[in-house]
């Protein structure tokens, strides 16, 4: 059984200009010990998914439908205190921007120690500190960091903290939304590797969303692209990043800059459409180099094509 | 298209406060200002008496007279016609408060964006007098100015816009330092624009929202301090109308059980007071614009 | 000054005191820019590569003199420009243009973004106000944003990042310009639509001529419109040559770790050249070289000596006591060996 499956989930912002669909029927399966890389620009929906998965979508946003199978429990089904026993334990989850995710006046030890307190695994601060400095070792900074604030920090150190955190009680699954955006490219690299180590030491299960595919693309076992609100192809790294079935994903890695590869970029023509309003048919068909009549006018649906999902016509023509 | 375009984005602009967040109370300000505007202008029309006329017969006006059909507020002393009075008041109370919020704005913006645009020993010299002028209490200022000047309906204008000057100076100052900084004044220096299109067509127009909100806040303000102003008699003197001033005359009434000739000049500064306030108000949620006052 | 150089700067200096005085915490020095040289010809793209830290931003403002330069020279068309009074400046202006990373607050973000386009011609009295409205219709429908008198009217909040990047770009073009520094202009950009702004700066540097400087952390966006690299870490440049060469055969052992850490869809195993740690505080530069902490090739000499920007063979510039053999890169990527030692 899959560690994580999601049906059909729809997450809708209420806005007061109408109901922003930033993710639009999303089914997705993650199998234990997998790396998931969900690659999508802004307004693809690519991190409201992850906080779905978190169930922490802000007001006004809601889950509207489907559902979000961990380890054989529906998340969406769940109380607010049921949820709050999962999160942390057994799914651990770190954000983009390492600043403000910290607490700038607390000490490191301390913030990373609330998790082990809330979850009942340290019964006093003197404990939760002790484990909070392993879960820095574990982390690769100095045990005796906990006692620095974050300021004393750079980045690529707050973001092992927040890992330290997120891992520290050796969750099953790990979200990662962006983590390295913030960073510069060398740092970014050490904290992938360190991800990477986490995953194999701890036997995690790993999510990492970003924009940029080429990342997701180097450590990954399968990849999701998304396109405003929808997953348009989900399959084996290779195969995806080496004969992409959807025109965005082609699109896509022809747009991402590679030293290694072509020097001329494609890009994508137009815009990504609003949300409230997507177009008819296949959402991505405004911007779509081989759009028919039938993408105009039919959504297309998710469909398994060997070891990979793909939503487009086109693709389903050809094979 | 050019000229049609931009004549739509000018009713646009006007419009918009009685769009979007804040609309409501905007309008309601609104509608609550203009009541009195058309009070002031059509004065004549509307008041059934003069303001220093007797409107009820001799033997009646030695004493105030209850609301009546005839009298819906009732009247003052010597037969004076109270909701006469506010109407023709209104002419007093509206052209003090304008001018002095439109003075005070005229002299406070261009002070404090240069303050803030250019910084230095300037700076420093106006900041010290502007908070100097501040931290006095508004209406013992006013009164002090306006015993200086004497009493006219524009010196009491002239004194209440001292008092605000210092308003629109710091928050227009503030807005200017923060937006100096801001990637879209660098880009006009490396655009090679002079000061002064920078300060006119990329500072102005972004700190023109906030200025219009504290207009509101500062009319709101100025109405109960020319109140007071009037009620010492530094507006009009008596039996010229003027709110304030009537609110004066009437205070001895209080004791004998007479409500009516402090009530309703009481309840028309109010009012007015609350129609700035609510436009402000509704300005600044429009825009989001946080103020401190 | 040689024929074909716009603009010549030598040993530029540019240090932010933070701090001191009453309540200010410690004085601190930030050495943002540190003794940077270079020339650029006309029609040439540099690409100004660094990390968060490195200076590469305070150079691109203090060669527009954006910033006041607390030591060097700047030359710009042979006019030593470096202390020239704002007021002389500012005719030149219109002739070195910048374009800032951020799109959402380089526009004011209440002017039409055609009224925008149009106001640098109208303020420097190249055109009247209607020819600069017709210039700037045409503007925008060459930066792609059709119909242009749909867009003409509409405010910055109207667009998306990729079109307001656009309107930045109209605007720095409609002035004609002969050196243009652009800052990161695609990283804030979604991906599908860089392509499309990076071609849009190239068309219009082809066609006016135009001299750049690229500033851009990420050396796969450098390569893309680069003649030159130049590699900048804690204030200085570190590594400078013809970018192809310089991306192939890296001489700077940072310059190695930059180009084996940027991710990459086509080799995704590959080889990683491991430096130690993150850039230091520019307000704390290490002794010698600035780079001895984190370098694996560093010796005693890198902690006493600071290594000049040297000629290293083919036109290239390298500042290092012990830099990486020629060729060695492509070799290391195939698996042969370890990385060469000191």
């Amino acid at each position: 059984m899959a560690l994580l499956e999601i049906r059909d989930l729809r997450v809708y912002y209420y806005t007061l200009l109408g109901a922003v669909r930033a993710v639009d029927g999303v089914s997705l399966e993650v199998e234990r010990g997998e790396w998931v890389g969900v690659v999508g620009e802004s307004g693809s929906g690519k991190s409201t998914l992850a906080l779905a998965i978190m169930r922490l979508v802000p007001p006004p946003g809601r889950i509207a439908g489907g559902s979000i199978v961990f380890d054989g429990v529906d998340l969406t089904r769940l109380s607010e205190g049921e949820m709050r026993r999962i999160r942390g334990r057994r799914i651990g989850m770190v954000f983009q921007d390492p600043m403000a995710s910290l607490d700038p006046v607390r000490r490191i030890g301390d913030q990373i120690g609330d998790v082990f307190l809330e979850h009942g695994v340290a019964s006093s601060r003197e404990e939760a500190r002790r484990l909070a400095g392993e879960a820095l070792e574990m982390a690769g900074l100095p045990r005796d960091w906990v006692d620095r604030y974050p300021h004393q920090l750079s980045g690529g150190q707050r973001q092992r903290a927040l890992i330290a955190g997120a891992v520290a009680l050796k969750p099953e699954l790990l979200i990662a939304d962006e983590p390295t955006t913030a960073l510069d490219v060398i740092v970014q690299a050490k904290i992938m590797d360190l991800i990477e180590e986490l995953k194999r030491e701890l036997g995690m299960t790993v999510i990492l969303i970003t924009h940029d595919i080429s990342l997701a693309a180097e450590r990954s076992t399968r990849i999701a692209v998304m396109y405003a609100g929808k997953l348009v192809e989900y399959g084996p790294v290779d195969a995806v990043v080496e004969d992409p079935l959807h025109p965005y994903t082609r699109g896509l890695l022809e747009s991402a800059p590679d030293l290694w590869g072509e020097k001329r970029l494609k890009g994508i023509p137009g815009y990504p459409p609003d949300l409230r309003r997507p177009p008819r048919g296949c959402r991505f068909h405004p911007r779509c180099p081989v759009a028919m009549e039938k993408c105009r006018e039919e959504e297309p649906p998710l469909v398994r094509v060997g070891d990979r999902l793909v939503a487009c016509h086109r693709a389903l023509m050809r094979r | 298209m050019a000229g049609e375009s931009r004549r739509a984005r000018i009713l646009a602009g006007l419009a918009a406060p009685f769009r979007g967040p804040g609309r409501g109370l905007f309008t309601a300000g609104f509608i609550i200002v203009m009541v009195f505007v058309v009070m002031a202008i059509f004065a004549p029309w509307i008041a059934p008496y003069g303001p220093t006329e007797r409107s009820v017969p001799l033997k009646l006006a030695a004493e105030p007279q209850p609301p009546s059909w005839g009298h819906p507020m009732g009247t003052f002393q010597l037969g004076y016609d109270v909701f006469s009075r506010i109407v023709w008041g209104s002419r007093v109370v509206l052209y003090v408060v304008a001018l002095s919020a439109i003075l005070s704005m005229i002299i406070g913006v261009p002070l404090g964006l240069v303050s803030g645009y250019y910084g230095g020993a300037l700076d420093r010299a106006l900041s010290m007098v502007m908070d100097s002028i501040y931290a006095f209490p508004g209406i013992v200022l006013a009164i002090a100015v306006a015993s200086v000047l004497g009493p006219s309906p524009s010196n009491a204008a002239i004194s209440l816009s001292v008092v605000y000057v210092p308003t629109f100076y710091r928050m227009v100052r503030g807005q200017t330092l923060e937006i100096r900084e801001s990637l879209y004044v660098e880009a006009a220096r490396a655009l090679g624009f002079p000061d002064r299109v920078t300060l006119l067509g990329h500072i102005l127009p972004n700190v023109a929202p906030t200025t219009l909100v504290v207009f509101g806040l500062a009319a709101t303000d100025a109405i109960l301090t020319e109140a007071g102003l009037a009620f010492f008699g530094l507006t009009v003197s008596y039996p010229q109308p003027d709110w304030g001033l009537d609110l004066r005359m009437a205070m001895k009434d209080i004791l004998n059980g007479v409500w009516w000739t402090t009530f309703f000049p009481g309840l028309a500064i109010t009012l007015l007071a609350l129609g700035f306030a609510l436009m402000g108000e509704g300005f600044s949620e429009r825009y989001a614009i946080r103020t401190e006052r | 000054m040689p024929a074909g150089e716009i603009l010549v700067v030598e040993g530029l200096k540019k240090y932010f005191v933070k701090g001191g005085g009453f309540l200010g915490g410690p004085r601190r020095v930030i050495k943002a820019v540190d003794g940077v040289s270079f020339t650029l010809r006309k029609g040439e793209t540099i690409g100004l590569v660094g990390e968060s830290g490195s200076g590469k931003t305070t150079t691109g403002r203090l060669v527009l003199r954006l910033l006041e330069p607390d030591a060097g020279r700047i030359l710009f068309e042979g006019v030593d420009i470096t202390h020239l009074p704002e007021s002389k400046l500012r005719p030149m202006r219109p002739r070195m243009q910048m374009i800032y990373q951020d799109p959402y607050w380089s526009l004011n973000p209440r002017k039409p973004v055609g009224e925008a386009i149009a106001e640098p011609l109208i303020v420097h009295r190249l055109a009247s106000r209607s020819e600069a409205r017709e210039r700037a219709l045409e503007l925008l429908e060459r930066v792609g944003l059709t119909p242009p008198e749909d867009f003409y009217w509409r405010i910055p909040a109207q667009l998306s990042g990729g079109q307001r990047q656009r309107v930045v770009i109209a605007r720095a073009m409609i002035l004609k310009p002969e050196l243009l520094v652009a800052d990161e202009p695609v990283s804030m950009v979604d991906v599908s639509m860089r392509a499309e702004i990076l071609r849009l700066l190239k068309d219009f540097q082809r066609e006016y001529g135009l001299a750049m400087i690229f500033i851009t952390h990420d050396l796969s966006v450098a390569r893309l419109v680069a003649d030159r690299i130049m590699v900048m870490y804690l204030g200085r440049i570190v590594e400078a040559g013809p970018a192809e060469e310089v991306l192939r055969d890296p001489r700077h052992p940072y310059t190695a770790a930059l180009i084996t850490a940027a991710p990459s869809v086509r080799r995704r195993r590959r080889r990683r050249y491991e430096i130690r740690g993150e850039i230091a505080d520019p307000s704390n530069i290490p002794p010698g070289c600035r780079f001895h902490p984190r370098c694996p090739r560093a010796t005693e000499r890198c902690s006493r000596e600071e290594p000049s920007l040297a000629e290293a063979g083919d036109g290239r510039l390298v500042a290092c006591h012990n830099p990486l053999p020629r060729g060695w890169l492509a070799k290391w990527l195939e698996g042969e060996g370890q990385a060469p030692e000191a």
